[in-house]
């Protein structure tokens, strides 16, 4: 009964394995590793789901299974901590817990962590480290002002409780340094390159820094609080000078602003997904709500109906992301009798799909999810 | 209907769940303690009739659902008749297990409104 039991499972998993060889995609991949957990067969889960993260780092549903077998390999250590963290609780079990949800990329439980070991240990440096760490890289990714708020704050805390922390002069010199705060930012770079003179790139970094300011035309006005100019990177949407202009630090929010489109492939892709069943209308707009590419489909809608409609409905749903803070806006779909409409923001680009009756919303969030994937190539400076 | 929303909070990643009509007056309301109930109901009525306009504008009916992804966090807006079934929750839950629950207390809503107007 074992052997036809493995059998039947194996009998299952071929096709899947099948389709991920022949046309390797979030989807493919991704239902692949997700078929492997729930056999329990998690290694080989973790490794598919790896693999395709590699091809497609963006893949939502590649991430989510692979920081489940990853969590699933952790199982044990997680719960030595726990166990340790009430029996003996000290700061460095809070910050070994928070380094391994940090890896897992659950900043929620991270922050958690760290105010619970700084209400237990005020005066230990670790989890503002931690914590202004995560915040830090919140607000480049989501440019919330709050998160830049609270980074700053932490960091800050850092250096008061240990003058000599590099990393946290180092992140604090980040944060002005984005935010157009350059004589602050300076200070903390000395600060790190006398503290710690291997670092590299700082000296040349600085002297770059004069014509840097000097070609955007833009003077660092020592009288804008450092607040107003956190608050100003959420108003425009846009940090006066890139996080990945500076030197020196690592983390995955060091992603510039910008992806470089794949046109050709992309429009192919659209092509091809305007030919899909129940699809009415595919376009992509930038972020302005300008059309990058021509309406695809054969919906009623205009296309620049539907880019009216798209833009409408994008700030509605930004508005609400912003102000229940959860973020910056993803993407979204709208279902109704009409079928549904998807409206999703990677970066730069608007993306539209609306879909009738016959599409299950699941099969639209694929689509969209392969799109995406197969458009965006290397992130570079580059705009479409 | 508080005891529907409070079931429904019980899912792992719920942060919240409220009713609310067309123009934002709570109905019920099972919020967690990092919700503010006005602004939570504030935005739902901003969100709910903002789209409505849209929708409307071009030709098209009001929507059944609006699911609204964000990088840390979801919401779902789910007519029910006579008022709207609005849930927050964590970036990571996948509603695949709690899908049941959330269709399932929009309709035992929904059918509480139809019951109060039959």
């Amino acid at each position: 009964m074992k052997i036809l039991a493995r059998f039947r499972q194996f009998g299952k998993l071929k096709p899947l394995r099948e389709a991920a060889r022949r046309t390797p995609s979030p989807t493919t991949l991704g239902a692949l590793a997700e078929r492997l957990i729930s056999m329990g067969r998690i290694d080989e889960a973790h490794q598919t789901a790896r693999r395709g993260l590699l091809q497609f780092p963006r893949s939502s549903r590649l991430n989510a299974a692979c920081t489940f077998a990853t969590k699933h390999g952790m199982q044990s250590r997680i719960a030595r901590l726990r166990k340790e963290m009430e029996d003996v609780p000290n700061p460095s079990v809070f910050s070994e817990m928070a380094e391994i949800y940090r890896d897992l990329g659950d900043d929620d439980k991270v922050i958690e962590i760290c105010e619970q070991c700084i209400e237990r240990f005020p005066l230990n440096e670790k989890p503002y480290m931690i914590s202004g760490a995560v915040r830090l890289d919140r607000f480049i990714e989501d440019m919330a002002a709050h998160e830049g708020f609270e980074a700053e704050m932490q960091l800050r805390r850092v250096v008061k409780l240990n003058a000599e922390n590099v990393e946290a002069h180092l992140l604090l010199g980040k944060l002005y340094f984005i935010v157009g705060a350059h004589d602050t930012m300076e200070h903390h770079v000395r600060e790190v390159i006398h503290l710690a003179p291997r670092t590299p790139g700082l000296e040349e970094f600085l002297n770059d820094i004069p014509t840097r300011v000097t070609d955007d035309g833009d003077q660092d006005n020592v009288d804008i609080p450092i607040r107003e100019r956190i608050r100003s990177v959420e108003f425009q949407s846009e940090f006066p000078f890139p996080p990945h202009a500076f030197p020196a630090t690592s983390g995955t929010a060091d992603l510039p602003g910008t992806a470089r489109l794949d046109m050709e492939n992309m429009e192919e892709s659209l092509a091809e997904i305007g030919q899909s069943q129940g699809v009415m209308q595919v376009l992509i707009l930038d972020r302005n709500g300008l059309p990058l590419t021509d309406a695809v489909g054969a919906d009623t809608l205009t296309g620049g109906a539907f880019a009216d409609l798209m833009t409408d409905i994008l700030q509605t749903a930004q508005t609400a992301s912003r102000k229940m803070d959860v973020g910056r806006f993803s993407n979204c779909t709208i279902e109704g009798p009409f079928g549904g409409i998807f409206i999703g923001a990677v970066k730069n680009i608007r993306i539209g799909l609306k879909y009738d009756l016959t599409v299950r919303t699941e099969r639209a969030l694929e689509l969209m999810e392969d799109f995406t994937a197969g458009s965006f190539t290397t992130l570079g400076e580059v705009t479409a | 209907m508080r005891r529907i929303l409070k079931g429904l909070n019980e899912i792992v990643g719920i942060r919240g769940s409220m009713v609310v009509s067309e123009d934002g007056m709570v109905i019920s309301s099972c919020l967690g303690r990092s919700l503010d109930e006005e602004k939570v109901a504030a935005m739902a009525s901003n969100v709910i009739n903002n789209t409505h306009k849209a929708l409307e504008l071009h030709g098209l009916e009001k929507f059944s659902r609006f699911t609204l992804k964000s990088s840390h966090g979801k919401m779902v807006f789910l007519d029910c008749g006579i008022a709207y079934l609005v849930v927050v929750m964590d970036q990571r839950i996948e509603l695949g297990p709690g899908e049941i629950e959330l269709t399932s207390a929009g309709r035992r809503i929904r059918n509480m409104g139809e019951m109060r107007i039959g």
